[in-house]
């Protein structure tokens, strides 16, 4: 029993270390193919330890860590953490089975040269360890410059192609997330300084001392304080009104990256909030948190409506469609109870799945188009089955319809707004999920079907379209590759069964974290 | 807390608190590049002092750290990185975008007025230092911000980051005598990987747009 125990207790080191050794090695091998398959080796090995983790974290007997070389009580772990863990490890092994032929494909179109490849694998796996770290990590200072270091680390990966397009999108991104961050590490100083006033003997800004710490602080302060990190959380999140980088760096950052960005960044951001608002809840011993969440979770949705029914870019469209889920994962905890936690929990997971698949599959047929416009992508059907099948299915799943997870989730958060007896908020939640849901099904019709060919030659200016029409059907029979149709069937196969069938060890985790937050004694 | 603070020490850091407004404000009034650098320079230092002198009250050792990492990372690191990196794209002014100048100066009078209006329900139970500072955070946290909005170049921007830094910086110091050493560390180091990104990612900007005017970065909409 000893040595099991002990086994789990240092897997969250291997977890936020192991990718940095990776990272290293992947500068030190000079093939592209090589970086290839290690990296997915890497992935697979974060994959299968991180599994262990989850069905092991039972067992852990402290939730603070002890480690070698970092003393007691740096790192924390709970059913949580082990989730989200499982959570980011899962996705990056998806993402990182679709990378490779995205990025030889983005060679051979002479957009990246060769070099680029190993750079974008260091990238990866340091933003990996960053976001282990937001996951790990105790302290709730050090979670706000972990949540830092992977905007750092995520801006190199969106500015990742040279093109202008590209830097603008990174650099919006930098300035308003750190700005944002910023403002929420004011919310940290100022829970500090309530801890600090409080005068209670052995406070300090660890997580797993303040979740056990009962009512110390004034709710004026602590309240002025969430708001602060609140709005650098949600901006970080996604949420509206602070999410005008989201768009662009979810489009213009590689496929496999926005796929990242979109399915555990935002989790990671929503994570350190979820750990925050507990902590608050706890030291002033009321739940002041709701109406804010609920309030802003509306607003994304009622912001993402519009832009999701006039959208022209593919990709931006589905990073709008992040901004409502990342509305609805707000509302679930606004409305809080058992039945919001659990739906954050299956929304966070169905959402990073779903999302990923979407913007992987939009990743192909952007490479199989050459162009990300809506309008000029038609008769997806004719020319590749497998992809339109990914995109029509999993966008139906993604608009929450049957037997796709989504639909589970959304339904939980139906019920948890009617036990909380918030009927407005559920009415308008409705609304904007059925004219998301129109909106978004007009998009991918006009994708799917149709016909490519036709189109292009029967319109008036002849000359320049016909050769453009040609050049594009001669595109189109470009093929993708066998990695990225693995990915996506994967993300695929998981889409569905998950919806019906959930793994033991992850349903567990996921109710013992909501059983964690809700009774903090 | 027990303040246990001499007259002195209050006093002392008091001016010093007017200094850190005084040059936010600067920053809000110059046009060159170089004049703002040089204030946040200025800033930078009066924060170091803020840092000594409540380390020297209170005989706090990791205070004396927090001054030492302050002085050499934001009054040397970064502003020499900031003139290599305005010589390099060679942005001398900068302009305004929504206030003229003398608005924007009474619009910062008005955020710090604004300031001390919404900190009233927590400067009830604190302490005359803690006060002041807090204040004075808040304040230097929103002519950041304002800097940031109402100007166009990149450069500039950076330095609005840096003066809320600098602000979230003060509250630390001097509401709590510092945050715990390993998170100052991390905020730190953050500081600096992050300040730059920024650099290199403006002289990325100003090679493909040919300026650095952020109001040209307008191809992504909608």
């Amino acid at each position: 029993m000893e040595v099991t125990s002990s086994m789990y207790e240092n897997t969250h080191l291997y977890l936020i270390f192991a990718p940095i050794v990776f990272a290293v090695i992947t500068k030190l091998i000079k093939r592209c193919i090589a970086v290839e398959y290690f990296s997915i080796a890497a992935s697979f090995f974060l994959l299968i330890i991180s599994f262990n983790f989850l069905s092991g974290v039972d067992s852990l007997a402290s939730k603070t860590l002890s480690s070698p070389f970092f003393g007691d009580g740096l790192f924390y772990a709970d059913h949580l953490s082990a989730y989200m863990a499982f959570l980011i490890s899962l996705i990056f092994f998806i993402t990182s089975i679709y990378s490779g032929d995205y990025l030889e494909n983005e060679i051979k179109l002479r957009v990246i040269s060769e070099r680029k490849v190993s750079d974008y694998y260091f990238r990866a796996f340091l933003f990996v360890s960053a976001m282990m770290m937001v996951i790990f990590i105790n302290n709730i200072g050090l979670m706000w410059a972990s949540v830092e270091a992977t905007t750092l680390i995520s801006a190199l990966l969106v500015g990742f192609y040279n093109t202008r397009e590209a830097a603008e999108a990174a650099w919006k991104y930098l300035i308003i997330c750190t700005v944002a961050i910023a403002l929420s590490l004011f919310g940290i100083v100022l829970l500090n300084y309530a801890i600090i006033s409080s005068n209670t003997a052995g406070l300090t800004l660890d997580y797993s001392v303040l979740s056990k710490a009962g009512k110390f602080a004034d709710i004026s302060i602590i309240k002025f304080s969430f708001i602060f990190v609140l709005i650098g959380y949600g901006t970080k999140a996604g949420l509206a009104p602070m999410h005008t980088w989201l768009p662009d760096a979810y489009s213009q950052s590689p496929a496999p990256v926005s796929a990242m960005l979109s399915g555990v960044l935002s989790a990671c951001s929503t994570y350190a909030l979820i750990r925050f608002e507990h902590i608050a809840r706890i030291s002033t011993g009321q739940n002041f948190a709701s109406d804010y969440f609920i309030v802003f979770g509306l607003l994304s949705l009622f912001v993402a409506f519009p832009f999701i029914v006039l959208q022209n870019n593919i990709k931006r469209l589905i990073a709008y469609s992040s901004i409502e889920h990342t509305g609805i994962i707000y509302l679930a905890l606004g409305f809080g109870g058992p039945f919001g936690l659990i739906a954050v929990f299956y929304h966070t997971f169905y959402h990073a799945i779903l999302k990923s698949l979407m913007f992987l599959t939009a990743g192909s047929i952007a490479s199989v188009y050459k162009t990300t416009e809506i309008s000029k992508i038609k008769g997806l059907f004719e020319h590749h089955k497998f992809l339109a099948a990914a995109m029509f299915l999993g966008g139906l799943g993604l608009c929450g319809m049957p037997p796709f997870g989504i639909f589970f989730s959304e339904l939980l958060v139906l019920i948890a707004a009617i036990t909380a007896k918030k009927y407005t908020a559920a009415a308008l939640y409705l609304i904007c999920l059925s004219l998301i849901f129109l909106g978004f099904l007009n998009h991918l019709s006009r994708m799917t079907f149709g016909h490519y060919a036709k189109c292009h030659s029967e319109e008036e200016f002849k000359c320049e379209t016909c050769t453009r029409a040609t050049a594009g059907c001669r595109a189109l029979d470009v093929n993708i590759g066998f990695k990225m149709k693995l990915a996506i069937a994967i993300l695929f196969i998981l889409s569905i069964t998950s919806g019906v069938y959930m793994v033991f060890s992850l349903r567990e985790a996921m109710a013992k974290s909501v059983i964690l937050l809700l009774f903090p004694m | 807390m027990h303040e246990q603070l001499s007259q002195s020490v209050l006093q002392n850091v008091n001016i010093l608190n007017t200094f850190l407004l005084l040059t936010a404000i600067m920053s809000v009034v110059f046009r060159r590049i170089r004049s703002q650098i040089t204030a946040y320079f200025l800033q930078s230092l009066a924060l170091t002092l803020i840092c000594v002198q409540i380390g020297r009250a209170f005989d706090n050792s990791h205070l004396y750290i927090a001054a030492a990492l302050t002085f050499t990372v934001k009054c040397a690191l970064i502003p020499s990185f900031l003139l290599y990196i305005s010589r390099k794209t060679m942005v001398v002014k900068d302009n305004e975008k929504f206030f003229k100048i003398p608005t924007a100066l009474i619009l910062s009078g008005i955020l710090i007025i604004f300031s001390f209006y919404i900190l009233q329900p927590i400067n009830a139970h604190a302490g005359p230092l803690t006060k002041s500072a807090l204040n004075t955070s808040l304040s230097l946290i929103l002519i950041g911000l304002l800097l940031m909005i109402n100007r166009t170049f990149a450069l500039t921007q950076i330095i609005g980051i840096l003066i809320i830094e600098n602000g979230l910086f003060l509250a630390g110091v001097a509401t709590t005598y510092g945050m715990p050493l390993i998170v100052e560390l991390g905020a730190f180091f953050d500081v600096i990987v992050g300040v730059v990104l920024m650099g290199v990612l403006s002289d990325k900007i100003s090679r493909s747009f040919d300026s650095l005017d952020t109001d040209k970065l307008n191809l992504l909409k909608y």
